[in-house]
């Protein structure tokens, strides 16, 4: 620090010991260096981490390199890619690109992209917020490379109006399934604690383009936490699927298993590989969970070998739900063409 | 009904019937194209684009392609499978490519397919079983408990599952009625069967013909699978119906099952009155062990249909017993509570019967 006689008189610049001085505009300004409150998360450490090193790796880029990202930039600043038009220093933009894409865990870009395309607005239905379920319906999908951004807040007072600042990035890479993403195990991962009902949760959504980096306008949003019982009355079903993961596996003989019940129409939809057990031509498949008895029925569907070795029989199969003892087993049962072990049924299935 | 608009192996305009529905839709098409052209080497997925769908993407679905070969020996060598199909945009249906089909002149593809989305935010509706009845000329023909269908208002799911033929009638041409099938549907439908010699890979497939209720096979296109026994052939399609445009004003009810008190149900109900002159015409089907009586609610009857009773002829078939019966219609309590209140007037105690008949409907 250079030290003047006395600071009443201005002039005085440099930091010492987390303060700082600067002389602006005729001002001097004191500023208290900022430390991080609390341990870092792991999030934390690898973002702050990911960004030195991104900063750093700026340095080693050739001169062609630097060029191509100085003209990006000063075409970024116009284009508002980031939502707000503002002017972008080259490594500011590499550093800001890069860091986005190490968050959606892809590779440093050390060319710039050629173009930045426009990002497109997140657009969704609904986000139902429950104790044990937080689901955006509805989202309007996006094909790779969009991921979706989602921040969240942790329960808040419904009287809060303004919370979006307590938002944390609960995921950076959220791929649509079918229009729905479940987030829950994400947020309790990161947030810790199950959303209260009755308080509110603040969102922001975003989508980034991973391949350059490129973010789109931020959407804001906030749900009224409800019950499960509130949510299915205002409308919300919650998606009825069976994976393989929700099987017996010492009593079922399959080794690949997505039954989804959430067409709404008059078929499920099977995609499974069955293979077959003892003598019998069919295969089971036993549920953690028992099914309720409202989705209980009889499905068909199409077999086709697995190709493996080159066997390709068609087949059909009729697919027998039933609950016991609070159990659920599904039996596939081979009704046409040359039984093979093992076989692929997939498809929509009509059911009964 | 549409055509493709285009495709990228060089299969020429493809027809389509097509129901569309609420996040789902069904498409029928039968067309063939040739593996050996150069735009169809060039592919890797098949593609048919097409006007605008009602859906965006669907899940994976099953068509059905073979190709027709006879052998050394004049045998039928018709051999297919299942190739999956998809919906990638709302222009694009796709078909996946299989090696096994490369090396042939043509190949047959028939599309009677539904595609479907997922996270619709409903789970799926059931439907109801329809047994379907083969009645052929003394019986040669039987079919499996399987041979069924799932009729909806524009398209059905059918499943046949043949069983055997009379030994003096193999190398005939089969036909057989499908009572239960709705007459509406028209259709070349693929038989898949085992295919037990010549490219072990595939199955045997040949080709059904569907039409105003009535299920024939040829002599000439069934290979040797078909002997006196079934070989497992079966038939999985959905398939779109013919419906003609309901008229206004129609006397007319309509349900797939009309419930009464308890176990009571009349399955497969149609009734329609004509005014000048009266005329009443009913299906349907029950199964009243206990009793000879047998009354059910319809939820809803047209404002301007009377009072009235009506006596048809019903059947019981019963393994080769065919049993007649003279059986009561009475419409009543119209408004309020509306009921229909079938009776057997002769016959056996039981009301176990099929009925299809017109007769003249007389005010109450």
């Amino acid at each position: 620090m250079i030290a003047l006689p006395s600071i009443a008189f201005g002039g005085f610049s440099g930091s010492a010991k987390g303060v700082t001085a600067r002389f602006v505009g005729g001002r001097s300004i004191l500023s208290v260096r900022s430390y991080p409150t609390g341990a870092a998360s792991n999030a934390q450490v690898v973002r702050r981490a990911s960004v030195s090193r991104i900063t750093k790796s700026f340095k080693l880029l050739s001169d062609e390199q630097l060029e191509g990202w100085r003209k990006l930039a000063e075409s970024a600043a116009g284009q508002s890619v980031f939502g707000q038009k503002a002017k972008l220093s080259a490594i500011n933009l590499y550093v800001r690109l890069n860091s986005n894409r190490a968050m959606a865990g892809e590779a440093l870009l050390s060319d710039a992209p050629v173009v930045l395309d426009d990002v497109p607005m997140v657009s969704y239905e609904r986000v139902v917020v429950t104790p044990s379920k937080i689901v955006f319906c509805g989202i309007e999908h996006q094909i790779l490379p969009f991921k979706m951004v989602v921040k969240m807040s942790g329960s808040q007072s419904a009287g809060v109006s303004n919370g979006w600042s307590e938002t944390v990035i609960v995921s950076s890479d959220v791929e649509d399934d079918w229009g729905e993403a479940d987030v829950t195990t994400l947020y309790l991962k990161k947030i810790g604690v199950a959303p209260v009902v009755g308080q509110k949760v603040f969102v922001e959504t975003y989508w980034m383009n991973t391949e350059t980096g490129v973010t789109g306008q931020v959407f804001k949003d906030c749900a009224v936490v409800e019950t499960m019982a509130e949510a299915e009355e205002s409308g919300f079903q919650l998606r009825k699927r069976v994976l393989l993961e929700d099987t017996v596996p010492e009593s079922s003989h399959v080794s690949a298993f997505n039954l989804d019940f959430s067409t709404a129409a008059p078929v499920i939809n099977h995609e499974a590989v069955l293979l077959g057990h003892s003598n019998v031509a069919s295969s089971e498949v036993v549920l953690e969970e028992p099914l309720d008895a409202s989705t209980i029925g009889t499905s068909f569907c199409v077999g086709r070998g697995t190709g493996e070795d080159g066997n390709l029989k068609p087949q059909s199969y009729i697919v027998y739900m039933s609950n016991f003892r609070n159990e659920t087993t599904l039996t596939y049962g081979h009704r046409g063409g040359q039984y093979v072990k093992p076989t692929e049924v997939f498809g929509p299935g009509i059911i009964y | 009904m549409f055509n493709s608009t285009g495709n990228n192996f060089g299969a020429g305009v493809i027809g389509f019937k097509d129901v569309r529905e609420d996040g789902y839709i069904v498409l029928n098409a039968k067309f063939s194209c040739s593996p050996v052209a150069e735009a169809y080497r060039a592919a890797t997925v098949l593609e048919i684009y097409v006007p605008e769908l009602n859906i965006s993407r669907s899940t994976e679905s099953a068509v059905v392609v073979r190709f027709k070969e006879t052998d050394s020996y004049g045998r039928l060598c018709d051999r297919g499978t299942f190739a999956k199909s998809w919906i990638k945009d709302n222009r694009t249906i796709c078909i996946e490519k299989l090696s096994a089909f490369d090396e042939f002149d043509e190949i047959i593809i028939y599309i009677q397919a539904l595609y479907c989305q997922l996270a619709q935010g409903s789970n799926a509706i059931k439907g109801t079983r329809r047994a379907i009845t083969a009645i052929s000329n003394g019986n040669y023909l039987s079919f499996d408990y399987d041979n069924i269908c799932v009729v909806f208002e524009r398209w059905i799911f059918f499943h046949m599952m043949f069983k055997s033929c009379a030994y003096k009638y193999q190398k005939l041409d089969w036909e057989a009625y499908f009572d239960g099938l709705p007459e509406d549907v028209t259709a070349d439908v693929p038989v898949i069967t085992n295919g037990n010699y010549n490219y072990q890979n595939l199955g045997g497939i040949t080709e059904s013909r569907i039409d105003e209720g009535y299920w024939s096979l040829p002599a000439s296109e069934r290979g040797s699978e078909f002997g006196s026994s079934s070989n497992d052939a079966f038939s999985f399609a959905y398939l779109i119906r013919d419906v003609v445009a309901d008229i206004v004003g129609r006397l007319r009810i309509e349900e797939a099952t009309i419930f009464g008190d308890g176990y009571v149900q009349m399955s497969e109900f149609d009734l329609e009155l004509s005014a000048a002159p009266a005329l009443a015409s009913v299906c349907g089907r029950t199964g009243q062990y206990g009793s000879t009586q047998c009354k059910v609610y319809p939820k809803a009857v047209p404002e301007r249909m009377p009072e009235f009773r009506a006596f048809f002829l019903a059947t019981n078939l019963s393994g080769n017993k065919l049993c007649i019966h003279l059986v009561s219609m009475k419409l009543s309590g119209l408004g309020s509570k509306p009921q229909i209140l079938f009776s057997a007037m002769s016959g056996e105690s039981k009301l176990v019967i099929a009925i299809k008949d017109t007769s003249v409907a007389v005010a109450v």
